[in-house]
C-alpha cells in the first residue's frame, strides 16, 4: 500500500473522515461547553455536515473505488448522501427549541446522530457486505440510543428496548445470509458474489443466503413482515429522532437495498416475486393500519410503511428507470416527511404535546400559514399534483407501466387512494373543526428555516421535477 | 396565449385570498372580472377555432418522461372552455348577492377561481398526465367547495364523499392513461388521437377501457357511483350550480367524448357504457321524482341527464356524439338555472323543502316564470334547446348500432326516462309555486335583488333562443366542437324544431303525455312527503357505500392493526423468527436442497460422550435459563468447558487455553452480576398451567427447534463445502520466518494483524469503562438489595446462640477455600507471567496472561470480600489500562524511530538468568500492553460489580451520614 494509493482511499472517503472527526472532536468539546451555550454545539455540528456536503459535492465528478473494493464513491452514494445530508441538518434544526424542552439538549445527542449519519454515508458507498454490515451497525446502534434518549419516559425506554431486540435479531439474519454468502462463494464482494454466480447452476442455499439478506435489510426500512417495531419506535423516540429515523436510515437501506439488488445474484433468482408481494402486503398493511390512528406520530409510522411499500413497487420495476423511480421517490418523501415532521415537532411546547390528531382540531383559524403548510405536506404525502408527491408517484407507475406490470399499478394505486384517505383526515380536522384550545407553536427561526426549505422542496420539485428527476437518472449506477 | 387560461384563474385564486373579507363586491367583482377576461378571451378565439385550427402552446416539463405542459385547444375544447368560463361569470354574479355576510369570501371565491382554472385545464389539456393533474385538482377543489360550510357534519360528508369516490376515479384513470401512453408511445393527445386502432387492437384495451371509465364514470357520477352527487348538494347553491351544471360532472363524459375517436365502437365500450348510461338514465329520473329537497331533485335530475350523454357516447354513432354535445351545452344551461333558481328559493324563503314550499309564484312571479320555462327545457317540452337535444336522443335510440339486447330495450328506457323527467319538472314547479299560499316558512318570500335574478333571465334566454332558431345560434358552434372530436366523420344533421311527423316526435309525445299523467297520478303518494323512492329507499348506494368503507375504514383496519401491530415485543419476536424460518424453508423445499452424505468416520466414544454431555448441559441451559438462573449458568459453564476440551481434542490449545480463561472470567462476572437481578418468578405448579400456555410453550418450542435445526443444517452444509483459498496458509507459512514466533495465533495478533488489535484492545478499554459507568448509575432493584436469604439464616443462627457475635458465621463460611484462593493469588500472578512470556512460540501470550491475572483478583474479590481486598491491594486498573495503552501505540510508533512503518516487529531471543532462553520480539513490548489493558479492563469491569455490594448498604445508611454531617 503505497502513500498514493492511501492518499486515494483517504480523498474517496472524504466526507465519512469528515464527520466521524468532527463527531469526535464535538463529543469533547460538547463536555467544555458552558450551559447555556448549547446552540453552539448545534451549530458546529451543522458545520461539519456542510463540510461533509461540501467535500462529497467537490469529489463528486469521479468514481472512487477505495479499500481494495470495500467501498466505491460513485454519483449513487453521492445522490443518497445528500439525502442524508438534507435530513440530518434538517434535524439539527428542528432539534434546537425541542431538545430544550425535553431536556435532552446535550452535546450527545448532536454526537450521535452525527455518527449515524456517518453510518448510512458507508452504506450508500459500501461495495461489499462487510462494509454493509459495518455502516449498518454504526447508524443503528446510534438510533437504538436516540430511540431512548428520553430517559424518563417509559415509552421511549421502552420503545429503544424492543428496537434493540429486534433489530439484532434481523442484523444476525443479515449475517447468516453474509457468511452464507462467503462460504458458498467465497467472497462478500458485491462484485465477486456476480462473477461467482454466472455460470453454473445455482446452488439452493445461496438462495437462502439472499432470502435472509433481503430480510435483514427489509427489515431496515420497515416492510412487512418486519414492520412491527416501527410504529412503537416512532411514537416512542424523541419526534426529532423520529423525523430523522423516518427519513435517512430508511433512504440509507433502500440504497443498501438498491445496490444489492442490481446484483445479478438477486436479479437471478426471482426474488423479485417475493419483494413484489412484499411491496403489496407494506402498502396494503400501512394504509390500513393508518386509517385508525389517533396519535400522528404513529400514523405517520404506518404512513411510512405504506410509502416504503410503493417504493419497493419501484425496485420490482427494476431497470435504471426503476432505481431512478426509488431514489426520486426517497427524495421527494424526504422533503415532505421532514416538514410535517417539523410541523409535529414545534407543536412540541408548553402542555401540549403534538401528537394527538384531535388536538389540531380548527389550527387552520388561528395560524392560517402553518395550517396552509401542512395542507401542502399531508396532500403531497396522499400524492396529489402538483405536489412533488405525487411525481415521486407518478415516475414509479411509469417505470411499473413500462415494465408491463399492470395488475401492480393499479393495486398501487388503490391503496395510494386508501391512504389519501388518512391524510385527507387530518387536513378536515384542521381545517373543518372548530379549535377546542390556543395553539401556541415554538416558531423558532431555525424552525421556519426547515419549514421553508421542505415547502420549497414539496412545492419546488412538483412544479419543476425535470431537474431533480435528470439528477436520479444520472446518479443510477450501471444505467 | 392558453397559458392565460389557466395563469389568470390561479393567480387570481391566490390573490383573491388577500382581500379583506368584508369587502365583499370588491372581491366578487375582482373573480368576475377574471371570469370575464377568461370568456372574452375565449370569444377572441373562436374565428381561429372555427377555421379548423388547433390552438398549441408547449412548455417542457419532463421531457424525458413524454410529459409536457401541453396545451391544446380545438372546437370542443373551445365549446367547453367557453361554456366554463360563461356560466363562471354568471355564477360569479350570483354568488355575489347569495353568501351571506359571515360567510369568509375571499376563501368562497379563492376556491372558486382555483376550481374554474383546474377544469379549464382539463379541457385544453393536450397531454395525458396533465389532464389527469387537472383532473385530480378538480376533484380536490371540489372537496373544499363542497365542505365550504364546514362546520355543517353534511357539507364535510358530501365533500369527503365526493372525494373518496371522483378522487379514487382520477387515480384509476391516471393508471389507464399511463398504458394508453405505453400503448401509443406517447402522452400527446394529438399521437393518441392519432392512434386509435392500434389502441383498439390492443391486448390491453380492456384493461385500459375498465380503468379510464372509471375514472370517467365517477366523475360523471354514473350508476352505481352515483351517490355522492346528491350528497354533494350540501355544498352552497352557487358551488352546486356550477360543478353540476356546466363543470365538475360534465369533466367525465368530457373525457368520454375526447377519448370516443380512439375508444369507441367496440363490444365492451358498448356494453360497459350504455349499461351504465341507460341504468343512470332511469334511476336516476326515477329518483328524482321522489325527492323532498329542491337541491335533491335537480341533482338526481342532473344523474340522470348524463346519464342520457352517456348512452349516446355509448351508441358509438357520429350523429349520437353529435346529440351528446349538444346535450351537454344545453343541460348546462337549463340545469345552472335551476340550480340559481332553486338557490334563489333557498336563501328568501330559508328552506329546500318542498313539502313546506309551495305557491311562491304570487310572491315571486318573475323568478317562478324563469324556473317554469327553465324546467320546461329540462323536460323536453318543444320550442326550448332541452327539446331538440332530446328529440336527437330518441331519433338514435331506434337505430340499430349493434344487434343486442340492449340496443333493442334503449328507446323504451328512453321514453320511460323522458316520462319521468316530465314528472319531475312538474313536480318541481306545481309544488313549489303554485298551490295554498305557504304557511310556515323562516322568512317571507319576496324578489331576489335585480342582479341575482340577471344570471338565470340570460341562461332562460339562451335557452328559448337555442330552442326556436338552434340553426342560426348554437350551429356553428357546435359545428366547430363536432368536427374537431369526429374529424372527416362528422355527419350531416340538422338542428331543426320541426322534422315532420317521425318516431321520435311519437316518443316525445308519450313521454310528455304520460309523464303529465303520471304526476297526478303520484300526487297523492308524493303528499304523503315520504322521502325517497318506493323499494329504492331502502337500497341506498350512499348507505352501502358508507359500509364498505366503515368495514374497510374501521374494521378490517382494526383487526389488522390488533393481528399485525401488536406492541407486545414476544409475538413480535414470535413472527420475527417463524418469518425466518420459513422465508429460509420455502426456497429450499422449492429448490430441492442436498445435503451432502454425512460421513461417519470413526467416532471416538469418548469425544461422543463429551459432547452428549455437552449438549445436554446446553440444553439444561435452555430449560433451566427462565427459573433457575443459577443452575443456567453453571451448565453454561460446563458447556463451555467441554467446548475448551474439544478445542485440545483438534489440537488447537492455545484456543482452549484462551477460551478457558474467558469461559471463567464471564462466568465469574455474571455470577455476581447475578445476586443484583430482581427477584426470580416462581413457577406455578404443573398442572395449574392452563392449556393455552401449554400449547403456546409448544409452539415456541417446536419453533425454536425449527429454528436451531435450520441453523445446524446450514452450517452443516457450509461446512462441508470445500473451502476456499484463504488468508490461514498464509499466516501459518510465514508465522516463524516473518514473525518470530511459532504461536501463529499470538503472532497474528501481535505482528500480522498488530494495528487491529490495537484497535480492538481499545475497544476494550471503551467497552470496560462503559460498563463501569453503566454499573456506577445502576441501582438494584428493591427485591435483590436485601441481605440474601443464605446469609439472613446465618445471622439468625448468631443470634440464636449466645455464644456468638453476630456475622461470626459469614466470616466463617467457606473458610478453608477462602483461604486457599488468598495463597493462590501469586501462584496465579506466576502462571500469568509464565503465559506471558511463553507467549511467542506456544500458547499463551499477552491476552491469556492478562485474564489469568484478572482471575487472580476476581477469586481475591469472592474470597474475601470487597472491603478486605481494597484495604490490602492497590488497584488501579484505570492506570493499568491506560498504561497499556500507551506501551501498545508506543510500541508501534518506536518502529517508525527505527525507519520501518507502524508496528513492525523485530525478534531475537535473548538468555535470562534463571528463566532460560526467552523469545523477545519487539512486539513482546506490544504484547504486555495488551496484557496490562486486559487486566485492568476485567478488573475495571469486577470492580464495578464488586462495589454494588458496598454501596447498596451505604444507600440505606445515607440518612444517618447526613445526620452526622448536620452534626459536624
Amino acid at each position: 500500500m503505497s502513500a498514493a494509493v492511501l492518499y486515494q482511499w483517504v480523498l474517496a472517503s472524504l466526507p465519512e473522515i469528515v464527520v466521524v472527526t468532527g463527531a469526535c472532536i464535538l463529543l469533547i468539546v460538547g463536555q467544555l461547553i458552558r450551559r447555556g451555550q448549547e446552540h453552539l454545539i448545534v451549530w458546529a455540528a451543522v458545520a461539519v455536515v456542510m463540510i461533509a456536503a461540501l467535500a462529497t459535492f467537490l469529489l463528486a465528478g469521479e468514481v472512487r473505488p477505495a479499500y481494495s473494493g470495500m467501498f466505491i464513491a460513485d454519483r449513487f452514494a453521492v445522490f443518497f448522501k445528500f439525502v442524508f445530508f438534507l435530513a440530518t441538518v434538517l434535524t439539527f434544526l428542528l432539534s434546537r427549541k425541542y431538545a430544550d424542552i425535553e431536556g435532552i439538549g446535550i452535546s450527545e445527542y448532536y454526537v450521535l446522530l452525527l455518527l449515524s449519519l456517518s453510518g448510512m454515508m458507508i452504506m450508500a458507498s459500501a461495495a461489499d457486505l462487510l462494509s454493509i454490515y459495518v455502516g449498518l451497525e454504526l447508524m443503528v446502534l446510534c438510533t437504538y440510543v436516540l430511540t431512548g434518549f428520553l430517559r424518563r419516559e417509559r415509552r421511549s425506554n421502552e420503545a429503544a428496548l424492543k428496537y434493540v431486540i429486534l433489530g439484532a435479531v434481523s442484523t444476525g439474519m443479515f449475517l447468516y445470509g453474509v457468511s452464507l454468502v462467503y462460504g458458498l462463494t467465497g467472497t462478500t464482494a458485491l462484485d465477486g458474489m456476480a462473477a461467482a454466480v454466472t455460470g453454473g447452476p445455482r446452488d439452493p442455499a445461496l438462495l437462502l443466503a439472499v432470502v435472509f439478506i433481503v430480510a435483514g435489510l427489509v427489515f431496515k426500512i420497515g416492510a412487512v413482515p418486519f414492520h412491527m417495531w416501527l410504529p412503537d419506535v416512532y411514537e416512542g423516540a424523541p419526534t426529532t429522532v423520529t423525523a430523522f429515523m423516518s427519513v435517512a436510515p430508511k433512504a440509507a437501506g433502500f440504497a443498501v437495498i438498491l445496490r444489492v439488488f442490481l446484483n445479478p445474484l438477486v436479479a437471478a433468482s426471482d426474488v423479485w416475486i417475493i419483494v413484489a408481494a412484499i411491496g403489496v402486503v407494506t402498502m396494503a398493511l400501512g394504509s390500513f393500519a393508518a386509517l385508525v390512528q389517533d396519535n400522528f406520530k404513529r400514523l405517520l409510522a404506518y404512513s411510512s410503511i405504506a410509502h416504503a411499500g410503493f417504493a419497493i413497487f419501484g425496485l420490482v420495476a427494476g431497470g435504471p428507470a426503476g432505481i431512478a423511480s426509488v431514489m426520486l421517490y426517497l427524495l421527494i418523501y424526504a422533503f415532505m416527511t421532514l416538514g410535517i415532521f417539523a410541523v409535529v415537532v414545534m407543536m412540541r411546547n408548553g402542555d401540549f404535546s403534538g401528537e394527538a390528531i384531535p388536538d389540531y382540531a380548527g389550527l387552520a383559524k388561528s395560524h392560517p400559514g402553518l395550517a396552509f403548510l401542512m395542507l401542502l405536506y399531508l396532500f403531497s404525502l396522499a400524492g396529489i399534483p402538483p405536489t412533488a408527491g405525487f411525481f415521486a408517484k407518478f415516475y414509479v407507475l411509469v417505470a411499473l407501466v413500462e415494465q408491463g406490470f399492470v395488475a401492480l399499478a393499479v393495486v398501487a394505486v388503490l391503496l395510494s387512494a386508501v391512504a389519501a384517505y388518512f391524510y385527507i383526515r387530518i387536513v378536515m380536522v384542521i381545517y373543518m373543526r372548530d379549535p377546542d384550545r390556543s395553539f401556541d407553536p415554538a416558531l423558532t427561526p431555525s424552525v421556519r428555516a426547515t419549514l421553508a426549505l421542505t415547502a420549497a422542496g414539496t412545492i419546488g420539485i412538483g412544479l419543476f421535477p425535470a431537474w431533480f428527476l435528470r439528477l436520479a437518472q444520472t446518479s443510477v449506477f450501471g444505467g | 396565449m392558453l397559458l392565460i387560461f389557466l395563469l389568470a384563474p390561479f393567480g387570481g385564486s391566490l390573490l383573491v385570498l388577500f382581500f379583506p373579507s368584508d369587502q365583499r363586491g370588491a372581491t366578487a367583482w375582482f373573480a368576475g372580472a377574471i371570469a370575464f377576461v377568461c370568456f372574452l378571451l375565449a370569444a377572441g378565439i373562436y374565428p381561429f377555432v372555427t377555421a379548423g385550427g388547433v390552438l398549441r402552446f408547449e412548455l417542457d416539463w419532463i421531457p424525458e418522461l413524454g410529459l409536457n405542459l401541453t396545451l391544446r385547444m380545438d372546437g370542443f375544447a373551445w365549446l367547453f372552455a367557453t361554456l366554463i368560463t360563461a356560466i363562471g361569470v354568471l355564477v360569479v354574479l350570483y354568488a355575489r348577492y347569495y353568501m351571506a355576510a359571515e360567510d369568509p369570501i375571499p376563501r368562497f371565491f379563492a376556491l372558486f377561481l382555483a376550481f374554474m382554472g383546474s377544469m379549464l385545464g382539463v379541457v385544453l389539456s393536450g397531454n395525458l398526465i396533465l389532464l389527469a393533474v387537472f383532473w385530480e385538482l378538480t376533484s380536490i377543489v371540489s372537496f373544499l367547495l363542497i365542505g365550504y360550510w364546514h362546520h355543517n357534519a353534511h357539507a364535510r360528508d358530501g365533500a369527503r364523499i365526493a372525494l373518496t369516490m371522483t378522487g379514487m376515479g382520477g387515480l384509476s384513470m391516471l393508471i389507464g392513461l399511463l398504458l394508453i401512453g405505453r400503448v401509443v408511445g406517447s402522452y400527446e393527445l394529438d399521437a393518441v388521437l392519432a392512434s386509435g386502432d392500434a389502441i383498439r387492437n390492443d391486448p390491453l384495451y380492456l384493461p385500459i377501457l375498465i380503468l379510464i371509465l372509471f375514472g370517467a364514470l365517477t366523475k360523471s357520477a354514473q350508476f352505481p357511483f352515483h351517490f355522492w352527487l346528491p350528497h354533494a348538494m350540501a355544498a352552497p347553491t352557487p358551488v352546486s350550480a356550477y360543478l353540476h351544471s356546466a363543470t365538475m360532472v360534465k369533466a367525465g363524459v368530457f373525457l368520454l367524448a375526447r377519448l370516443w375517436p380512439v375508444m369507441a365502437g367496440t363490444e365492451a365500450w358498448f356494453w360497459i357504457v350504455g349499461l351504465a348510461g341507460l341504468s343512470t338514465l332511469l334511476l336516476g329520473a326515477y329518483f328524482a321524482i321522489f325527492q323532498q329537497d329542491l337541491k335533491g331533485l335537480l341533482a338526481y335530475s342532473t344523474i340522470s341527464h348524463l346519464g342520457l350523454i352517456t348512452v349516446l357516447l355509448s351508441l358509438g354513432s357520429p350523429l349520437a356524439a353529435v346529440a351528446a354535445v349538444f346535450h351537454i351545452v344545453n343541460h348546462a344551461t337549463f340545469k345552472a338555472s335551476l340550480f340559481m333558481a332553486a338557490g334563489i328559493i333557498d336563501h328568501e324563503t330559508g328552506t329546500r323543502d318542498m313539502r313546506r314550499l309551495s305557491g311562491l309564484f304570487r310572491y315571486m312571479p318573475i323568478t317562478a316564470t324563469l324556473a317554469m320555462v327553465a324546467s320546461a327545457a329540462m323536460a323536453g317540452v318543444p320550442l326550448l334547446n332541452g327539446f331538440l337535444s332530446k328529440e336527437m336522443f330518441f331519433a338514435e335510440a331506434i337505430e340499430t348500432h349493434l344487434v343486442n339486447s340492449l340496443d333493442t330495450i334503449t328507446p323504451y328506457v328512453a321514453t320511460i326516462a323522458g316520462m319521468f323527467a316530465v314528472t319531475y319538472s312538474l313536480r318541481f314547479i306545481h309544488s313549489v309555486f303554485f298551490g295554498a299560499p305557504p304557511a310556515d316558512l323562516p322568512k317571507r318570500p319576496h324578489e331576489p335583488p335585480r342582479w341575482m335574478r340577471a344570471p338565470i333571465e340570460f341562461l332562460v334566454l339562451a335557452c328559448l333562443i337555442v330552442g326556436i332558431i338552434p340553426g342560426r345560434t348554437i350551429g356553428p358552434f357546435l359545428h366547430t366542437a363536432v368536427v374537431s372530436i369526429l374529424g372527416d366523420r362528422t355527419p350531416d344533421y340538422s338542428l331543426a324544431v320541426w322534422h315532420g311527423w317521425n318516431v321520435p316526435l311519437i316518443m316525445s309525445f308519450v313521454a310528455l303525455s304520460g309523464g303529465v299523467g303520471l304526476y297526478f297520478l303520484m300526487r297523492s303518494y308524493l303528499a304523503t312527503g315520504i322521502e325517497g323512492p318506493p323499494v329504492f329507499r331502502l337500497l341506498q348506494g350512499q348507505r352501502i357505500f358508507e359500509r364498505v368503507l366503515v368495514t374497510l375504514s374501521w374494521k378490517w383496519a382494526r383487526s389488522l392493526e390488533q393481528r399485525f401491530g401488536t406492541r407486545r415485543l414476544q409475538p413480535q419476536m414470535l413472527l420475527l423468527v417463524f418469518l425466518a424460518v420459513s422465508a429460509a424453508a420455502v426456497p429450499l423445499f422449492r429448490r430441492g436442497f442436498e445435503l451432502p452424505p454425512l460421513v461417519i468416520r470413526g467416532i471416538d466414544p469418548a469425544f461422543a460422550l463429551l459432547w452428549a454431555l455437552g449438549i445436554a448441559c446446553a440444553v439444561g441451559a435452555a430449560y433451566q435459563a427462565k427459573f433457575h438462573r443459577l443452575f443456567a449458568l453453571v451448565l453454561l459453564g460446563g458447556a463451555g468447558l467441554i467446548t475448551c476440551i474439544t478445542f485440545v481434542w483438534l489440537s488447537a490449545p492455545d484456543l482452549a487455553v484462551t477460551q478457558l480463561l474467558v469461559e471463567i472470567v464471564t462466568t465469574v462476572l455474571i455470577l455476581l452480576g447475578l445476586r443484583w437481578l430482581p427477584k426470580r418468578i416462581e413457577e406455578s405448579r404443573p398442572e395449574d398451567i392452563p392449556l393455552r400456555v401449554r400449547f403456546r410453550r409448544l409452539r415456541d418450542f417446536l419453533l425454536a427447534l425449527a429454528a436451531g435445526g435450520g441453523m445446524s443444517l446450514i452450517a452443516y452444509r457450509v461446512m462441508t463445502q470445500p473451502t476456499p483459498e484463504t488468508i490461514a496458509s498464509y499466516f501459518v507459512e510465514r508465522a516463524y520466518s516473518e514473525g518470530g514466533g511459532a504461536n501463529v495465533v499470538n503472532v497474528i495478533l501481535v505482528d500480522f494483524r498488530g494495528f487491529d488489535t490495537l484497535g480492538e484492545v481499545a475497544v476494550l478499554s471503551i467497552v470496560a469503562l462503559t460498563v463501569f459507568a453503566l454499573l456506577l448509575r445502576f441501582r438494584p432493584h428493591p427485591d435483590s438489595q436485601d441481605i440474601p436469604l443464605q446469609q439472613r439464616v446465618q445471622n439468625a443462627f448468631d443470634d440464636d446462640h449466645p455464644d456468638r457475635n453476630a456475622g461470626d458465621s459469614i466470616a466463617e463460611y467457606l473458610h478453608i477455600p477462602s483461604t486457599i484462593m488468598r495463597w493462590m493469588f501469586p501462584v496465579t500472578g506466576m502462571l500469568a507471567a509464565y503465559l506471558f512470556l511463553r507467549g511467542h512460540d506456544l500458547p499463551g501470550g499477552g491476552f491469556a496472561a492478562g485474564i489469568a491475572m484478572s482471575i487472580g483478583f476476581l477469586l481475591q474479590y469472592m474470597a474475601g470480600g470487597t472491603r478486605w481486598v481494597e484495604e490490602r491491594l492497590r488497584i488501579h486498573p484505570l492506570r493499568w489500562m491506560s498504561i497499556g495503552l500507551l506501551v501498545a501505540a508506543a510500541t508501534g510508533i518506536g518502529s517508525w524511530v527505527f525507519g520501518y512503518p507502524f508496528l513492525t516487529s523485530h525478534s531475537q531471543y535473548a538468555t535470562l538468568p534463571i528463566v532460560g532462553k526467552v523469545p523477545l520480539a519487539s512486539a513482546i513490548l506490544f504484547d504486555l500492553g495488551v496484557f496490562s489493558l486486559v487486566l485492568g479492563a476485567t478488573v475495571l469491569m469486577l470492580i464495578a460489580l464488586a462495589h454494588q455490594s458496598v454501596r447498596a448498604p451505604r444507600a440505606h445508611a445515607r440518612p444517618a451520614r447526613t445526620e452526622r454531617e448536620a452534626a459536624q
